[in-house]
């Protein structure tokens, strides 16, 4: 549904977004990870057309979002929460998009009701909190009924209870088989939404990948007062053994099953056979470390 | 395009800041026609004239500038991802709505003016009169809304039709010897038409035709619209 190929933008010899690809199919959520200034807004700004690529391309449905002949009803955007005239109210700032895109009335109190705004949608966007421009913003980007979502940062001043209607809101959206791709700084709420992850340093590439990949064990951290026998004997295999300490090893490579296994068969006493899962936040630390390194 | 162009007249409409400035100039306009009561109405229409002039040049400015004040301008290249069509359709809500002031300012002073003065007489023919003054409403509204487009500024937009309309006629005032040149500058052939339009007797002979002015002020008002809608095409929003 979503295309992204070879993307490059280029603000004189510095790349903001260098050779980037990767895709969001139907039905699916992608999280879209990196730091500040790694280049994501600048990735979806080329996605909606509102800035043109040096070089690659971004489609939607197979075509520039540009070209599209009823662009908001094939992607709805939620790019910038602060994009209102304050003095309009929620209701007329949809209004006026819904005569833009020809849809009716009964579609504003529609997706006002979707987001849970409907009672204040009379009052002056200038007086929304940043949590109901949020808000706003996702009702915006939904006017259409859109087959692909994409929302940049959509949980910044979001309340605990707003977090949550959003995870189960974008759920019941790729239930429907839309694309959702979601660009977020907060991990906890990225890990249980998403499908896939797709990680940006310095504009480039670092990981797309299943979420479920990172949940699986990464090592195995071993005890045993006979460490140095057990230490050989895994090394013959496949296993990467490191002695972390005199009777503690990490195993990658092999399971708690395998090791286990291996160390009855051979009477050597355990005393510890823990798996070590590595985290999102672990993930987008280490993809992005050398980034942050950079800017310090 | 229709829905491009229906969204911005819809925008037009529930802007403050241009409803203020039609009112405002609605005001004016009625001022002058009433407390100008020893004149004819061809007397009159010449500081009408500009009065609905600059009203109509800051309230396109207001509407090319609001868009980039507030970022609103990521929604319209939302809705209309095709900049000429964004561009053209906000060019033709300028258009419309200059002719829309226009017609009501005309029609305001003329019934002050008949009923102050007891009399139409008109120094030019009517229909050149009411054609003369909606042209010069539609092209002023296209130019003001051109520099806010061009400038990406709302306070910067606002600002320059000031200049124009109201810095530069002082200046050429003050240096009388290029009182010919300020015919030919973006506010001097709006002042111009407005004593073609009003058939200001004091005037005749020094400055342009009323068909010249709108000429000019045409070749203006292409020339920042080509501006505005190749930055608004080529550069990102």
């Amino acid at each position: 549904m979503i295309a992204v190929r070879g993307l490059t933008k280029r603000y004189g010899p510095a790349a903001a977004v260098e050779d980037l690809s990767f895709e969001v199919h139907a039905g699916t959520i992608v999280g879209f990870l990196g730091r500040n200034g790694a280049g994501k807004s600048t990735t979806l700004n080329m996605l909606a057309g509102l800035s043109t690529p040096t070089s690659g391309t971004a489609t939607i449905a197979g075509v520039p979002y540009r070209s599209l002949a009823q662009p908001m009803r094939i992607a709805g955007f939620g790019l910038n929460a602060e994009a209102f005239h304050p003095s309009i109210s929620g209701e007329r700032t949809l209004r006026g998009l819904a005569t833009r895109i020809g849809v009716g009335r009964r579609r504003v109190r529609e997706v006002l009701e979707l987001v849970e705004l409907a009672s204040a949608g009379d009052r002056p966007v200038g007086k929304y909190s940043l949590g109901m421009r949020q808000r706003l913003m996702l009702a915006a980007a939904l006017l259409g009924d859109p087959q692909a979502i994409v929302l940049d940062e959509p949980t910044n001043g979001l309340d605990p209870q707003g977090h949550r209607w959003l995870r189960d809101f974008l759920r019941a959206r790729s239930a429907e088989g839309r694309a959702v791709l979601l660009s977020s700084h907060v991990l906890g709420d990225v890990a249980e939404t998403v499908d896939r992850i797709v990680v940006i340093s310095r504009g480039q590439l670092v990981a797309d990948q299943p979420i479920a990949a990172i949940g699986q064990a990464a090592s195995v951290r071993v005890r045993s007062p006979d460490a140095d026998a057990l230490a050989a004997l895994l090394g013959h295999g496949p296993a990467d053994v490191q002695r972390i300490d005199a009777d503690v090893l990490t195993v990658t490579g092999l399971d708690v099953e395998t090791i286990g296994e291996l160390a009855a068969e051979h009477r050597i006493v355990l005393h510890e056979l823990t798996p070590q899962h590595s985290s999102l936040e672990d993930l987008f630390f280490e993809l992005t470390q050398s980034e942050g390194a950079g800017l310090r | 395009m229709t829905n491009a162009l229906r969204a911005e007249l819809r925008s037009m409409r529930t802007s403050r800041a241009v409803t203020l400035t039609v009112l405002a100039t609605a005001v004016i306009a009625a001022v002058i026609a009433v407390a100008d009561r020893q004149n004819k109405l061809t007397g009159l229409l010449q500081p009408e004239t500009v009065a609905l002039s600059l009203g109509v040049l800051i309230i396109g400015a207001i509407a090319g500038g609001t868009d980039y004040q507030h970022r609103t301008i990521e929604w319209t290249l939302l809705g209309t991802p095709r900049r000429g069509s964004a561009g053209a359709a906000k060019l033709a809500a300028a258009l419309l709505t200059g002719v829309l002031v226009a017609a009501l300012i005309l029609t305001l002073t003329w019934v002050i003016a008949a009923a102050v003065n007891s009399g139409l007489r008109v120094g030019v023919p009517t229909g050149t009169l009411i054609a003369g003054q909606l042209a010069l409403g539609a092209l002023t509204g296209a130019f003001g809304l051109a520099c806010g487009l061009a400038l990406r500024s709302l306070p910067g937009a606002v600002g320059t039709v000031l200049v124009i309309a109201l810095l530069l006629p002082i200046v050429f005032q003050v240096k009388k010897s290029l009182n010919h040149v300020i015919e030919f500058l973006p506010y001097g052939e709006l002042s111009a038409a407005a004593s073609a339009l009003g058939s200001s007797p004091a005037n005749a002979g020094t400055q342009l035709s009323a068909l010249t002015a709108g000429v000019v002020l045409l070749g203006w008002t292409a020339l920042i619209a080509t501006i505005a809608l190749t930055r608004l095409n080529s550069q990102d929003a």
